[in-house]
């Protein structure tokens, strides 16, 4: 008997499940103009964008608020990411990535709340200088990134030092600053499956700038220029990383991330508003900064990892309401302090490795809004912000996972975690806002067995419980979203899902394939359900006069989720490799509301699937590379049409009417390294110019272009 | 349908013609800010009762509540029992836009005080809710006139330009924006406030009306719970006791004429019960809804004007000019729909109402009397 080994992934991942890894090196192969775009080619990861500067990855079906998303270790998910896609994947930069993990499946117990659809783990770049030398080294670098379809064009400066104090402390840094700006986004028209609708073969969104409203569909000139595109972003970064003489490390990290005149695509203009009238997000920052300590703590484990956070999220929103000669505008801040502690101890008497730790996380949230009318100058103070101002939220949990090794070939893993949350808010009675004061204290676990029948095989039966806990967006706030206005509900429970999962993975030299399905129960799914009228809160005439209106609540029945997923890797004659994934989902929930009032032609059952689940989609790539530092290679994105829509699907602008057609993009790459010092990587991007767009996407895909990045300085992959 | 001797006998109505008319406001002199509210005997501030006895309903008219469903030429359908039936969901938002209408009027119209700047930010905040009436008012069309060519049904928000090059069509933001907009800019700066308020209600009277005539025609090819929408634009309870917006008026000052739209509105949703397709296929029930509609709003408008001429002459100063005013904007916008039943009388009411005057009783019988002979039976 020996305890389980530590992954690749480092000594807190969890182990024994479907993952996969992106790492540096495909990053700059792949040349992503996000940190969502970066898992595009991902094992059941589907990546949605509701404008082009933010992208929400599909994980089993789940995205946003029910997939958690971590940062060396650290949640991002705070208590106002909201139901569905959100933006805030996209404020990590992806070139201060050293790798972003996908981990599929319920990881409730190792990550807390909101791990329905899984977790995504992005680690940072580390410093990486060393050695035992007095004095200051460093080493700059620079990147310089362009892209044609959206006009892109950016870069970054970085520099890493290293330097050894008399004391004998290892001191390593990395810090850079980087800023880019895109332009509209370009690419060939989308048309909606059911052509002959009152707008037009034409989706609701995006709206094209060369389109010319008086003239017919078979005369207007070719459109590509997507309104409600674009966006600048600044970006700034240190790590510094000192190596104590006896052991163990001390990070101190900062980031910086600014995102400004963003535009919400599908809002910008909303389906039916004048073309002027749009939803920008002015500022969208993302700040954090974190102490950790890394080392050995005796005899409570081999390794430990503690981490003191402090994470403020901004948002500063405009909308243009021409109709009404009006700007409104919000502000939303959230700050997180964060706590978490985590350890390993390997036993190997026992053959058991147990990992356990306590996280816990505390938001402030301000918020508030505001209109001004352009013309008189007169401003309007809301008694509310799309939040509410003081309102608190926490949310923590202690965790133990173990695994065992009975015998060589057999291992055996389970974990529980007692979770917490509580959420409080304060009421507004000038808007028929009641208080909440709410909270939650959760049991989750895991269990699953790995049998390793004889290298190279591997099999896995995992199954999973998994939760979130509501948080203040779905308790407090008031919103025009993408399908209707949505109100708050502060008599929403907790999601739970159960989980099961069946794996199989094999390596061989040449060749190695990971296929697993998979089926998830959720119970009390939080759905958004169309309301009438007379539901709004008082004080919202906002609510009564859209054409839809939406209220979250917990399904009555339990939905349904189940998959399959499956990747091969294969290194070919010639230099060549070779990749593919082909992912499915399969999704069912209780129907709860009626369809909208502009929905026809439609007839929906008692059960009907969730949200923009993705369709059957897949990619491959193919690559091959020479010892002079040439390389090559294409990929292939495609995915088959998703006409299985939810309730509010229908009435969403983002999905044509009614589902997203298929497609099938291609690009190509190449690049090139000279010695340590240069690099130059490009990839014609859609070189037949087809027309895609991701399910429940607002922007279609780039159209043929061309992207190219020059990396000068020392390469450290 | 009208007959012969209708116009006379309407005028003589509408005229006040020794019929004892209503006290004016207060039954007395007021003081407005404006000026003096004369409350002598000379002026007609309410209408006389309404007689329409002497009209006769068009060949294709719903008529559901005379005879035995069916003998009006209508198929059987949902309507026959006299009540308005949703065709979607739930009460519809334009319920909640002429809701807001009612909010604006009491800070601005129906505020016995001239309104204050701080009324009209108020109102206007009513006004430009998100997906309220400023935004409907940003898209209205006026379906009376032919459709932007292109095919694009939506062609009048998809950009500035198109309202700009087909002012007629793209009513709403073409002529109601850019006068509403301006009547609160002017408002807000304290200028002729009760005038700015008047301005603004005929606006959306008119945009109201045309509201009821654009969902009819969108129900007709894009949603069908449009027809709904077509119905709270008139009133917001969707009944045929209505106690708001635009139905408000026409039941006060023509409860026949009220209940003739009311008519009308139950044979648009009577349409939709027997043709269900979108787009609609029985476009015979189509027009014959939309036109028995479109001409009972008219006179709905048209009482509305004729009642805000009358009581000009019971005000002045301010007061008057505001109504004076109403009659302008709200009389400008039916010249399009006099032009296309009587050429002599339509031009007659053209030039009165670019230039109302009240300053003589002759005046304003004469102008009755032309609106009357334009929009004489709903």
């Amino acid at each position: 008997m020996s305890a389980p080994s530590e992954t690749e992934s480092g000594p807190f991942s969890d182990e024994g499940r479907a993952d996969s890894v992106v790492g540096r090196r495909e990053l700059d192969r792949r040349l992503p103009r996000s940190a969502p775009d970066a898992l595009r080619y991902e094992p059941g990861v589907f990546v949605q964008q509701s404008a082009h500067g933010q992208g929400s990855a599909f994980i089993r079906g789940l995205t946003g608020q029910q997939t958690v998303l971590l940062f060396d270790g650290i949640r991002l998910n705070n208590s106002t990411w909201r139901q569905g896609p959100n933006q805030y994947f996209f404020t990590l930069d992806a070139r201060t990535l050293r790798s972003l993990e996908i981990q599929r499946g319920g990881a409730s117990t190792r990550w807390g709340s909101d791990a329905l659809g899984g977790a995504v783990l992005a680690r940072p770049l580390e410093p990486s200088l060393a050695g035992e030398q007095p004095g200051l080294h460093a080493e700059p670098r620079v990147f310089l990134k362009g892209t044609t379809a959206d006009s892109e064009y950016g870069g970054r400066a970085q520099l890493d030092v290293f330097a050894r104090t008399p004391g004998g402390v290892g001191l390593s840094f990395l810090g850079g600053v980087g800023a880019r700006n895109a332009g509209l986004l370009t690419g060939p028209p989308v048309l909606n499956p059911e052509r002959e609708t009152p707008a037009g073969p034409l989706p609701w969104v995006p709206r094209y700038a060369e389109y010319l409203p008086t003239v017919p569909f078979s005369g207007q000139p070719a459109l590509r220029t997507q309104l409600g595109t674009g966006f600048r972003e600044l970006t700034a970064d240190g790590r510094l990383v000192a190596r104590l003489p006896r052991g163990g490390t001390v990070t101190a990290a900062a980031y910086l991330y600014r995102q400004y005149d963003a535009p919400r695509t599908d809002q910008c203009p909303a389906p039916a508003a004048p073309s002027n009238e749009c939803l920008t997000y002015e500022e969208q920052f993302r700040h954090l900064a974190y102490a950790a300590w890394e080392g050995r703590p005796g005899a409570l484990g081999d390794t430990a990892r503690v981490t003191v956070s402090w994470q403020q999220q901004h948002e500063r929103r405009r909308l243009d309401l021409t109709s009404a000669n009006q700007v409104a505008r919000g502000v939303d801040d959230v700050d997180t302090l964060g706590l978490t502690a985590r350890s390993g101890l390997k036993l190997e008497r026992l053959a058991l490795r147990l990992h356990y730790g306590l996280e816990h996380y505390a938001d402030v949230l301000r918020s508030r809004g505001w209109h001004v009318y352009t013309d008189t100058l007169q401003a309007v103070q809301h008694s509310r912000g799309q939040y509410l101002e003081g309102s608190t939220y926490h949310s923590g949990g202690a965790y133990l996972d173990v695994a065992w090794q009975p015998r060589p070939g057999v291992t055996a893993r389970a974990g529980g975690r007692l979770a917490w949350a509580q959420a409080r808010a304060p009421g507004d009675p000038q808007s028929g806002t009641v208080a909440v004061d709410r909270a939650w204290v959760p049991v989750v676990g895991h269990a699953g067995v790995e049998w390793r029948p004889g290298p190279p095989w591997a099999l896995f039966l995992n199954a999973d419980r998994s939760f979130r806990a509501p948080n203040l967006d779905d308790l407090t706030s008031r919103q025009q979203t993408g399908p209707g206005f949505q109100f708050e509900n502060p008599a929403l429970g907790p999601e739970l899902s159960h989980s099961v999962e069946l794996g199989a993975r094999t390596r061989w030299d040449l060749l190695s394939l990971d296929a697993w399905v998979f089926a998830t129960r959720i119970d009390d799914a939080v759905t958004r359900v169309t309301r009438r009228v007379e539901d709004c809160p008082r004080a919202t005439p906002q609510c009564a006069a859209s054409w839809t209106r939406f209220q979250l609540q917990n399904a009555p029945a339990p939905s349904e989720v189940r998959g399959v997923e499956a990747s091969a890797r294969a290194q070919l004659p010639a230099r060549l490799q070779g990749r593919a994934t082909v992912a499915w989902t399969w999704s069912e929930g209780p129907r709860v509301g009626d369809l909208g009032d502009g929905v026809t032609g439609v007839v929906v059952g008692e059960r009907v699937p969730l949200s923009r689940t993705p369709p059957l989609n897949g990619t491959a790539e193919l690559g091959w590379s020479h010892p002079s530092g040439f390389s090559a290679g294409a990929g292939l994105q495609w995915a088959g049409p998703q006409e299985r829509l939810a309730l509010a699907d229908y009435s969403d602008g983002r999905i044509p009417r009614y589902g997203t057609p298929g497609f099938a993009v291609a690009h190509l790459r190449a690049s090139w390294r000279w010695g340590t010092r240069l690099a130059v990587s490009a990839v014609l991007e859609n070189v037949l110019d087809s027309p895609y767009r991701f399910h429940g996407s607002s922007v279609n895909g780039a159209g043929r272009g061309l992207m190219v990045q020059l990396d000068a300085g020392q390469l450290l992959f | 349908m009208k007959r012969g001797n209708w116009v006379a006998l309407c005028a003589a109505a509408w005229l006040g013609c020794g019929t004892p008319v209503e006290p004016a406001v207060d039954g007395g002199t007021v003081t407005d800010g404006g000026g003096t509210v004369d409350g002598g005997g000379s002026c007609a501030r309410v209408l006389p009762p309404e007689d329409l006895s002497a009209c006769v309903p068009s060949a294709t008219d719903y008529q559901p509540r005379d005879g035995v469903p069916g003998d009006d030429g209508w198929p059987a359908c949902i309507s026959d029992d006299g009540a308005y039936h949703l065709v979607g969901t739930g009460t519809p938002a334009a319920s909640a836009r002429t809701l807001a209408f009612d909010a604006m009027a009491t800070r601005l119209w129906d505020n016995p005080a001239p309104p204050s700047p701080a009324d009209f930010l108020s109102a206007r905040d009513d006004y430009s809710v998100a997906q309220g009436l400023a935004s409907r008012v940003a898209r209205r069309q006026d379906v009376s006139y032919p459709e932007v060519p292109g095919g694009d049904k939506f062609a009048c928000q998809a950009d500035p330009s198109v309202a700009a090059q087909y002012p007629d069509r793209c009513a709403g933001p073409a002529k109601l924006k850019p006068l509403i907009d301006a009547a609160f800019v002017a408002g807000s700066n304290g200028e002729r406030p009760r005038v700015q308020a008047a301005r603004i209600e005929a606006g959306l009277l008119w945009f109201l009306h045309l509201s009821m005539t654009s969902e009819v025609w969108t129900c007709s090819f894009d949603k069908t719970a449009d027809c709904d929408a077509a119905a709270g634009y008139y009133a917001a309870e969707l009944s045929r006791t209505p106690a708001t917006g635009f139905g408000r008026y026409v039941a006060r000052t023509g409860p026949e004429t009220h209940a003739r739209v009311f008519d009308a509105l139950l044979a648009v949703r009577c349409w939709r019960d027997v043709d269900t397709a979108l787009p609609a296929t029985r476009t015979d029930l189509y027009e014959a809804a939309l036109g028995q509609l479109d001409r009972a709003s008219l006179r709905g408008i048209a009482l509305a004007v004729a009642e805000r001429l009358g009581a000009a002459r019971c005000v002045e100063g301010e007061a008057r000019e505001a109504a004076l005013e109403f009659v302008k904007v709200l009389g400008g916008f039916l010249v399009h729909a006099a032009e296309s039943r009587d050429a002599a009388a339509a031009a007659r009411w053209a030039a009165f109402a670019a230039s109302p005057d009240a300053s003589s009783e002759a005046a304003v019988q004469a102008a009755r009397a032309d609106l009357d002979a334009l929009f004489g039976c709903p």
